[in-house]
């Protein structure tokens, strides 16, 4: 599979991100939970975001990494891991 | 003798002896047959008994999802004692609370539970545990009639504090056997989703165990959409309990997850007629069920059951009652009006609150023989007769599928420290699932720290009564007509 790059993934989950009110625009360090986002909205981005990065993670990862710039990361090291 | 004149383990007898070789339980690679659940669950039956449980105990379980989970249950029904399901995922406050309420002497656990822990609370860990891992073929159950306790389940309270519900066997046989919504086969798996401290793990758990299917206890610590998957896949899962926001994101995002089911149920709060369209239109032959009904009615009160020949137009119908369930629509002087209240009763009735407490519960002999209970749910008639949901006549309302008292969370709020008062209402979003709202009027010259709040409400709060979007505001202003102006209040956010 193809690696993705952290710039591309970074893309995907911003525009994921602003598709939700309450994360248009969001600090990347910011806590998503201390914005009002529930579990399953969590949930909602997962499928959304693995669906266009063909990538697949645990909700659980997601939860303790709340913030954007720890999905692009995570997801990051996924792709990397992946390729090898 | 007719099931419905049965208790669970009665029934759950009847079925072990009937197939006995049938596959009870799933959980990733281990599966259980009915001798086998049986002979395990009289081992732990026996252990229980030898540490003092006897007719009429209430015995906690505060386990992680497993085999063992539900042999505990069995084994606790085994000795006619009733269990109290308590989430792990709630604070530790709130589960002391319910084990306090519930008067329970003795809790079955494989998890770190210090903080539950009280001078006369006895334990047992399932963990290296040989009880959970021996068989023993004779138990004598003790005997255990159609009105005894088979278990207590807390539901928010209006008074600001959980309100335990006590729940007989007949009320469990009446949702899971002979009924009309529903024909559960030996063939069929159920998907083990819910937590069991929500009273639609009962219809899961049971349905599967009183009718010779399989519980397919699902893996995950919480929803994780691939595990989700997989395991509806690897374990064959042919029908499936959904809350209503569960729903509606599976239901737009991921779809094909739900191929393998032939039944859907969903509710807990108002379904989208859309989304109901899309799953009979993308799983071919599926049906989709409408749940509804208040914890003190046993999971469900009234069912919708639609197919591809029974589409929702307009508005999902929260349905007719199912087998077993006396309906009454009345107004506030108890005559008979539509739109009205709902008002239940029959033999998914509960006993009542733990505390003793009658609160929405009364008897009318000219309508019903047992107890009767106002829902608080504001509900009319369609001209197909079917009963659709219009509203909540109290400050309750339905978060993720949990009935949520307003009041219970403002009490909270009113207990952290720099508060001084607060205001609660509920909003939806785009796909029409509600979330709450909560303004908080600092004490004067102080700086509220929200996602401080956040974290201490965590400490008495179950997350889905942790208000998603928490406001600051000086002032609650009121409208002309008196009310909170949330519009004012909105505005004036930064």
């Amino acid at each position: 599979m193809k690696t993705m790059k952290t710039e591309e993934i970074k893309n995907i989950l911003t525009r994921l991100f602003n598709e939700k009110d309450a994360l248009k625009n969001v600090d990347g360090d910011a806590d998503i939970f201390d914005l009002g986002v529930s579990s399953l909205t969590v949930v909602e981005l997962q499928i959304k975001a693995e669906e266009a990065l063909q990538l697949e993670t645990t909700t659980s990862d997601l939860m303790r990494h709340s913030t954007l710039n720890g999905w692009i990361k995570l997801y990051s090291n996924l792709s990397q891991q992946t390729a090898v | 003798m007719q099931h419905q004149d049965q208790s669970v383990i009665d029934i759950f007898k009847q079925v072990v002896a009937k197939y006995p070789d049938n596959i009870a339980l799933k959980y990733q690679q281990e599966q259980v047959t009915y001798r086998q659940l049986d002979q395990l669950s009289n081992n732990v039956a026996e252990c229980l008994r030898n540490n003092g449980v006897v007719k009429g105990d209430t015995v906690s379980i505060f386990m992680s999802r497993s085999i063992n989970m539900f042999i505990a249950m069995v084994a606790v029904l085994k000795c006619g004692a009733a269990f109290l399901p308590l989430d792990t995922n709630n604070p530790a406050l709130r589960n002391r609370f319910s084990i306090q309420k519930a008067s329970v002497k003795l809790m079955i656990t494989d998890l770190p539970c210090n903080d539950l822990l009280s001078a006369d609370l006895r334990l047992i860990e399932s963990n290296n545990n040989s009880v959970f891992c021996s068989s023993l073929a004779d138990f004598v159950c003790t005997d255990t009639g159609k009105d005894d306790l088979a278990y207590v389940m807390f539901t928010s309270g209006s008074t600001g504090e959980p309100k335990g519900v006590k729940v007989p066997h007949r009320a469990i046989v009446r949702l899971v056997i002979d009924t009309n919504y529903i024909d559960i086969k030996t063939s069929d798996a159920i998907l083990q989703l819910s937590s069991p401290a929500f009273d639609a793990s009962i219809l899961e758990i049971w349905g599967a165990l009183l009718n010779g299917a399989t519980l397919a206890i699902y893996s995950g610590q919480m929803f994780d959409p691939n595990i989700f998957r997989n395991e509806i896949r690897q374990h064959n899962v042919t029908i499936l309990w959904l809350t209503a926001g569960l729903f509606h994101i599976v239901v737009e995002n991921f779809i094909n997850a739900l191929s393998p089911l032939h039944t859907l149920l969903a509710g807990g709060d108002v379904l989208n007629p859309n989304a109901v369209n899309k799953v009979l239109d993308t799983i071919e032959g599926i049906t989709v069920i409408n749940g509804y009904g208040p914890t003190e009615n046993t999971t469900f009160t009234c069912c919708h059951r639609m197919t591809k020949n029974n589409r929702p137009a307009g508005t999902v119908p929260i349905g007719t009652p199912i087998t077993g369930t006396d309906i009454f629509i009345l107004d506030d002087q108890l005559k008979m009006a539509s739109p009205g209240e709902l008002v239940v009763g029959g033999t998914g009735i509960s006993l009542g609150y733990i505390d003793g407490n009658r609160d929405a519960f009364f008897n009318d002999t000219s309508k019903s023989s047992g107890l009767l209970y106002k829902t608080g749910d504001i509900v009319r008639y369609n001209d197909k007769n079917e009963i659709e949901f219009l509203g909540r006549k109290d400050n309750q309302v339905k978060i993720r599928g949990f009935r949520v008292s307003l009041d219970e969370i403002r009490s909270s709020l009113l207990d952290l420290e720099l508060v001084s008062d607060a205001a609660l209402w509920v909003q939806q979003d785009p796909g029409g699932d509600q979330f709450l709202v909560a303004v908080l009027k600092p004490v004067k010259n102080e700086k509220l720290e929200l996602s401080q709040i956040r974290k201490k409400l965590a400490y008495t709060l179950p997350n889905y009564m942790i208000p998603d979007q928490l406001i600051e505001s000086a002032e609650l202003p009121l409208t002309r007509n008196g009310k909170l102006d949330i519009q004012s209040i909105l505005l004036n956010q930064p």
